[in-house]
């Protein structure tokens, strides 16, 4: 069990970075963990070729998966390309979290973040 | 009150471990495990009997439709209906869409409303909102009191506006435990209608009630009550709809699933419909493998005996209240007492927040000590955001569940506490 909720899990989820609302930005949206009452609304503000991310800001509730991982990836892709952002799934947010692996009936926690920041980046681009 | 350590040895899946600790497991609002009977019931069926019901002339055909009738009157019986009045479905949502595709979409119209209360689950719940889409009904939502009952009051009021036709109820509800007071309500109903209001038909939601309390359909003075089989110690896939015989037989209810099985005769210009009730609502092959697993699943409660189960379910959900109580984290939801005879106040589960820290991470580090229970919204959050609870976690019980294993639960919440540092 302490693989799982370890010491640099729980300090994510309770240092949660950039956790606060952005005034000036390009998109955002809201996603529900409908199973578990988790939840993230995301602010992100591009780069003005739009095809970087110059900054994120959030808030929500949940679980320590789901704010943990959103915590550390809304650190971890500011300045990243918005295509790379787009090509990232859950091995990447596990090695973010330094877990090796997560039950099945937690990967909507682990992913709420990234398809929500995927779901504001694919509505920028069309 | 029955033997719990002879019980558990009817149900093998019990005996497994669970991250190398016993199995405790306290999901049973989920779904329950089931007894060797029921599985011996289905495997039997499959290795002796298997073939389709009603079309052949063949001994396999005929053997096959006599377990399904006789399924079917057991079924019905173990819950006080006729046999005309069961249909049987694949779990409470199946039956709850069947009331609305073949009772709502006939009944109601612009102006009907359909009332519902904040505890119910999505099962009885998004089902009205479809079919207050489809119909033009409107659906309201009568209040609950600070332990989490149905505001009598608050119904009395939304009854008295006159366009109540549809009241749909929780018999027991899968998030706060509390149990409905159905004869309260009733009498209500029936005060409205005596003062020349429209008398709303009654729909129950049975699915925490079957297989925990005794249940007499012809006693209840409800017009509909849906259940699931899989949360009674049944297979998974098997369910029931009781419905009044006259909604039946006047047509005021129809057929909703189409096809064979459910005809008297087929013509190029129509159908007519079966006359027999059993046939008309079960069209195509039916699952009889799950009938009959139902069926042992009933045979199974009734040897224990209904009123013992709720004495030991009374038992277990009292002795969780009182030590989950002195855990200074733990915040009980719904009813703090279990009440008594007429008065019965919660069955079957206890839910909770843990101060600090999310449902999620707390099912998880239960699990780790091998006990199982739910965390999340149950599907009710409608409840939750009324209550605003982001989550809760829900410890549920079953005839093989003991006080013990409420320890067990009690100690494995000390590991949540040591983790999170709360």
């Amino acid at each position: 069990m302490q693989d799982l909720y370890h010491q640099q899990l729980l300090e994510a989820a309770e240092n949660k970075k950039n956790f606060g609302e952005l005034a000036d930005f390009d998109g955002e949206a809201t996603s529900y963990n409908a199973s578990c009452g988790d939840t993230v609304s995301i602010r992100i503000k591009l780069t003005s070729n739009g095809k970087q991310i110059e900054s994120v800001g959030w808030t929500g509730t949940g679980c320590i998966i789901s704010q943990a991982a959103m915590g550390q990836l809304s650190d971890y892709v500011v300045g990243k390309q918005v295509s790379d952002i787009m090509a990232m799934g859950a091995g990447e947010i596990l090695e973010l979290l330094a877990l090796s692996k997560i039950a099945p009936g937690r990967l909507r926690c682990l992913l709420l973040g990234l398809t929500t920041i995927k779901k504001i980046l694919q509505e920028k681009n069309t | 009150m029955f033997d719990e350590e002879r019980v558990r040895r009817d149900f093998p899946l019990l005996w497994r471990k669970v991250h190398a600790k016993p199995l405790v497991y306290l999901d049973n609002a989920s779904t329950t495990q089931k007894p060797q009977a029921v599985i011996d019931a289905i495997t039997n069926y499959y290795t002796h009997h298997n073939a389709n019901i009603h079309r052949g002339v063949h001994q396999l055909s005929d053997e096959s439709t006599q377990l399904w009738n006789q399924a079917r009157a057991v079924v019905a019986g173990f819950f006080g209906a006729e046999e005309d009045e069961l249909i049987l479905t694949r779990n409470t949502t199946e039956s709850m869409n069947g009331i609305a595709y073949g009772w709502a979409d006939h009944n109601l119209t612009k102006g009907d409303v359909i009332l519902v209360s904040y505890m119910d689950h999505h099962s009885n719940l998004v089902v009205w909102q479809e079919a207050a889409k489809r119909t033009g009904a409107k659906v309201v939502f009568v209040n609950l009191t600070a332990e989490g009952e149905v505001d009598l009051h608050d119904l009395k009021e939304k009854l008295a506006e006159g366009n109540v036709k549809l009241l749909t109820l929780t018999y027991v509800s899968n998030t706060l435990g509390s149990v409905c007071p159905l004869q309260e309500i009733i009498t209500l109903v029936d005060e409205q209608a005596k003062k020349g209001k429209i008398k709303p038909r009654i729909v129950v939601d049975g699915a925490q009630a079957a297989g925990h309390l005794p249940v007499d359909f012809s006693r209840l003075g409800v017009d509909f009550f849906s259940a699931s089989g899989h949360k009674m110690l049944g297979p998974m896939g098997s369910g029931l709809l009781l419905v009044r015989k006259e909604i039946l037989e006047s047509g005021e209810m129809r057929p909703y699933f189409f096809g064979g099985g459910m005809i008297a005769a087929v013509s190029v210009e129509g159908t007519e419909f079966s006359s027999s009730l059993s046939d008309r609502f079960t069209p195509g092959t039916p699952d009889v493998a799950s009938a009959v697993g139902l069926e042992a699943a009933c045979n199974y409660l009734s040897a224990l005996g209904m009123e013992a189960v709720l004495e030991h379910d009374q038992d277990l959900v009292a002795y969780a209240l009182e030590q989950l109580q002195q855990i200074p984290e733990v915040e009980l939801v719904g009813p703090l007492s279990v009440g008594s005879g007429s008065q019965l106040r919660r069955i079957g589960s206890v839910a909770f927040l843990y101060k600090g820290v999310h449902a999620h991470d707390v099912a998880q580090v239960l699990d780790s000590e091998g006990v199982a229970v739910r965390s999340g919204h149950h599907c009710t959050m409608p409840l939750h955001v009324y209550n605003d609870w982001v989550a809760t976690t829900r410890a549920s019980f079953q005839v093989y569940n003991t006080r013990e294993e409420i320890d067990a639960l009690v100690s494995a919440l000390d590991k949540v506490k040591r983790i999170f540092k709360v």
